[in-house]
Parts: structure tokens; C-alpha cells; sequence
């Protein structure tokens, strides 16, 4: 509403309540200020919800102003000698709870309202209800060191100790701390934590592969044997070592023999089965000097030392200067 | 048709590599070459190459 309410006019003689026509005024701190330069006055009356039984009330002249609250205000207009009737002025000065001008500070006793609640109300342990003000803002604040006292004294980089620790998620087990190292792994010098086990990952994977014996995954695999370099004379025959298989070789498909001389003569792959000493005849050609022979077969046996390859070289009649046998295992 | 006869060292491995040569002047007869390494697990074929050299020097000169 507005904060004062000028020359309100008054019927002679009857008692109004202010309130009635202005609710707004209702249990405020108002200021009445009677206006009556022609003569008259003004009776007034705080509170009461009869006021024809109070019939004396506070009598206002020209100028004269009171102060008070309640919820009901009756004033009533006595007009002057020469018949001018007086009016009424009223300003509000503040809210209820008392005061001493308008615009000041106000004062509420402590523990006056059950709203807002006393200063020793204890703090307020939940939402829910009939808590003062007072208990709440109490609980809030106790809430609020509560977290407060969680958090690092100040901001930046720290250590863990010094920083608002957490906990993975019961259910990320597989992060730290709740990983574990393999059985016998152990941790490469200088290695420390994820960063160390990811760097000793990758080392590994981009190291060359250790040396020795072991062949991995060599799609081209092959043993060979340089069998002879020893000129034959003529009709001779070089029956090259016999080459047992055996687990070592389950990896091989064929068998190759190849002879280079300077005479014609014969090349020939032989097999034993069964280690019966007996060297069969799987396949031969025809050479012809200083030109390259090769003959390969595809390998069946048993896949032990029971059976066993060799090439073999028979001269022809005239003696070599130059022979090369050679033979291998192979894949392809 | 009569079997031939070898003539062989007595550490003869027939498993490991070796020379057969017949014998012209005596027909029928096939000499054996093979030298084996200490372990006699393989052929020391430098050695069997010299023996077997030494022989055809001897028996079958090489023409020219």
C-alpha cells in the first residue's frame, strides 16, 4: 500500500474504522494526524471491535498526531463552530513489532515470534518439522562445516593426504586400489603405477624378438643341408645322410634335392620307412652338365625317426671336377 | 646277378653320408668312403674327400 494516506474525510459524528476501508492498515505501526483549521477534532479509538461502547477515545485537534497498531482504528469527526469538518491523515511508519519513527530499525524480542523462533532453539536435525528459524539457519550452518570441514584448507595442487580424498565405485573393482598384479609379475625397474605397467607393456611389445632356437610364426620355415661339395669319379654314387623326421619337423610339407656338376649324371630324392635300413627310390632325373637339377617331393610316413629322406648323386661315367648337393626341408 | 661286395670302414654309418665307387679292375667290388667325426654323429666330409682323392689318385687317374 502506499506509505501514507492524506486528507481522508470523516463523516460528522459517526465512528469509522479505518481498517474497514483500508485493510492494509491492519496490525501496522501507522502515524494519525488530524487536520482540522476550521475547528473540530477528531476521537480516536485503538482497538475494539465495538467502539460506540468506548465512547470517550483520544481526542485529536488540529495538528495533534498519534501513533500505534491494531487491527481495528476508530476515528471519529466532531466538527468545529463554524461547521468545517476535520480530516484525517495517516501515515505508515513500519511494520508491527515496534519502532520508534518512521523508517527505523525495528526490535523484535527474542523468542516474540514462534516463526522466527529464540536465540537458544537448538539446531534443526531435518526437513521436516516445526522448526523455528532460528533451528534451521542453525542446521544449515552445521551442515555447512560439516562439508566445509571435508574440503582442503585452500585450493591448488596437492597431495592426496592434503586433497578431498574419494573412493572408486564398489563396482570398478578393476581400478586402483583394487587391481593386483599377476602371479609372479613383477614390476620392471623404474616403474611405478599404471604409467609403469603401461610403459613396460609397450616396451615388451615393441622389443625385437628374443633371439635363439624358437621360430614364430615364420610362414616360410626350412632346414637345409649342404650334403656334398666332393667330386665324384666316374660311376660313382653319393648317397647323402639320412634326414629323420621327427617332431621338429612336423611343421614340413616337402622335400628337395638339388645338384649342380660338371659331368652328366643322375639326382635322386630316396625315403626309408619303418627304419628298415631299406632306401627306396621316390624320384630321380637326368642332369646335365653345369646345369642346375632340383627335384621335390611331397613327404608321407610316419612322422618319426622311423622315417627318414636323403638325396643321393650317382656320376656318370666320366669323373666330376665339380659337384654341389644340396637338399632341405620346406613348407612351401 | 651276383651281389656286389663293399669294401667299407669298420665305422661305417650307412645313415650318414658316403661314397660309393666301383672298382673298375675288380668288378663286382665297391669301395666305401666315410670318415666320421670324433662323436661319429656325421660326416667330417673334408677327410673323406681326401681319402677318397687319395684313392682315385691311386686307382682312377683322372684324364688330362
Amino acid at each position: 500500500m502506499d506509505t501514507s494516506l492524506s486528507d481522508i474525510a470523516l463523516p460528522p459524528g459517526a465512528w469509522v474504522d479505518l481498517v474497514t476501508d483500508h485493510p492494509a492498515l491492519a496490525g501496522q505501526q501507522v502515524e494519525l494526524q488530524c487536520h482540522a483549521p476550521g475547528g473540530g477534532s477528531i476521537l480516536l479509538v485503538w482497538g475494539g471491535a465495538l467502539p460506540a461502547a468506548r465512547s470517550q477515545g483520544y481526542r485529536l485537534s488540529d495538528g495533534a498526531f498519534e501513533t500505534g497498531a491494531s487491527d481495528h482504528i476508530w476515528v471519529r469527526s466532531i466538527a468545529g463552530n463554524g461547521g468545517a469538518a476535520p480530516s484525517l491523515s495517516v501515515t505508515l511508519t513500519s511494520a508491527v513489532g515496534g519502532g520508534t519513527g518512521s523508517g527505523g530499525a525495528t526490535t523484535l524480542a527474542d523468542g516474540a515470534s514462534v516463526t522466527l523462533g529464540a536465540k537458544v532453539d537448538a539446531a534443526a536435525t531435518s526437513a521436516a518439522g516445526a522448526w523455528s528459524v532460528i533451528s534451521l539457519l542453525k542446521g544449515a550452518w552445521a551442515k555447512l562445516a560439516a562439508i566445509s570441514g571435508q574440503l582442503p584448507a585452500s585450493l591448488g595442487a596437492k597431495t592426496g593426504a592434503a586433497s578431498l580424498s574419494i573412493t572408486p565405485a564398489s563396482d570398478l573393482a578393476n581400478l586402483e586400489p583394487g587391481g593386483s598384479a599377476i602371479t609372479a609379475a613383477a614390476m620392471p625397474a623404474g616403474g611405478l603405477g599404471f604409467t609403469g605397467w603401461l610403459s613396460a607393456i609397450w616396451a615388451a611389445c615393441t622389443a625385437p624378438t628374443p633371439a635363439g632356437s624358437n621360430i614364430i610364426g615364420s610362414l616360410f620355415a626350412y632346414s637345409g643341408y649342404t650334403d656334398s661339395v666332393t667330386a665324384l669319379g666316374a660311376g660313382a654314387s653319393w648317397p647323402g645322410t639320412a634326414r629323420a623326421m621327427n617332431s621338429t619337423f612336423n611343421m614340413y610339407n616337402y622335400f628337395t634335392a638339388q645338384s649342380l656338376a660338371d659331368q652328366p649324371g643322375t639326382l635322386i630324392i630316396e625315403r626309408m620307412l619303418n627304419g628298415s635300413s631299406t632306401w627306396d627310390l621316390l624320384a630321380s632325373v637326368a642332369t646335365t652338365a653345369n646345369t642346375l637339377a632340383s627335384l621335390t617331393i611331397r613327404m608321407t610316413g610316419a612322422n618319426s625317426s622311423t622315417t627318414s629322406y636323403r638325396a643321393r648323386y650317382v656320376n656318370g661315367a666320366t669323373a666330376q671336377s665339380l659337384l654341389r648337393l644340396s637338399s632341405a626341408f620346406s613348407v612351401n | 646277378m651276383s651281389q656286389p661286395s663293399y669294401i667299407q670302414p669298420k665305422s661305417f654309418d650307412p645313415a650318414i653320408a658316403h661314397i660309393l665307387q666301383p672298382d673298375p679292375a675288380n668288378p663286382g667290388t665297391i669301395h666305401v668312403f666315410q670318415v666320421l667325426n670324433a662323436e661319429r654323429t656325421e660326416l667330417d666330409e673334408g677327410a673323406t674327400a681326401a681319402a677318397y682323392d687319395a684313392w682315385l689318385a691311386a686307382n682312377l687317374p683322372r684324364a688330362g
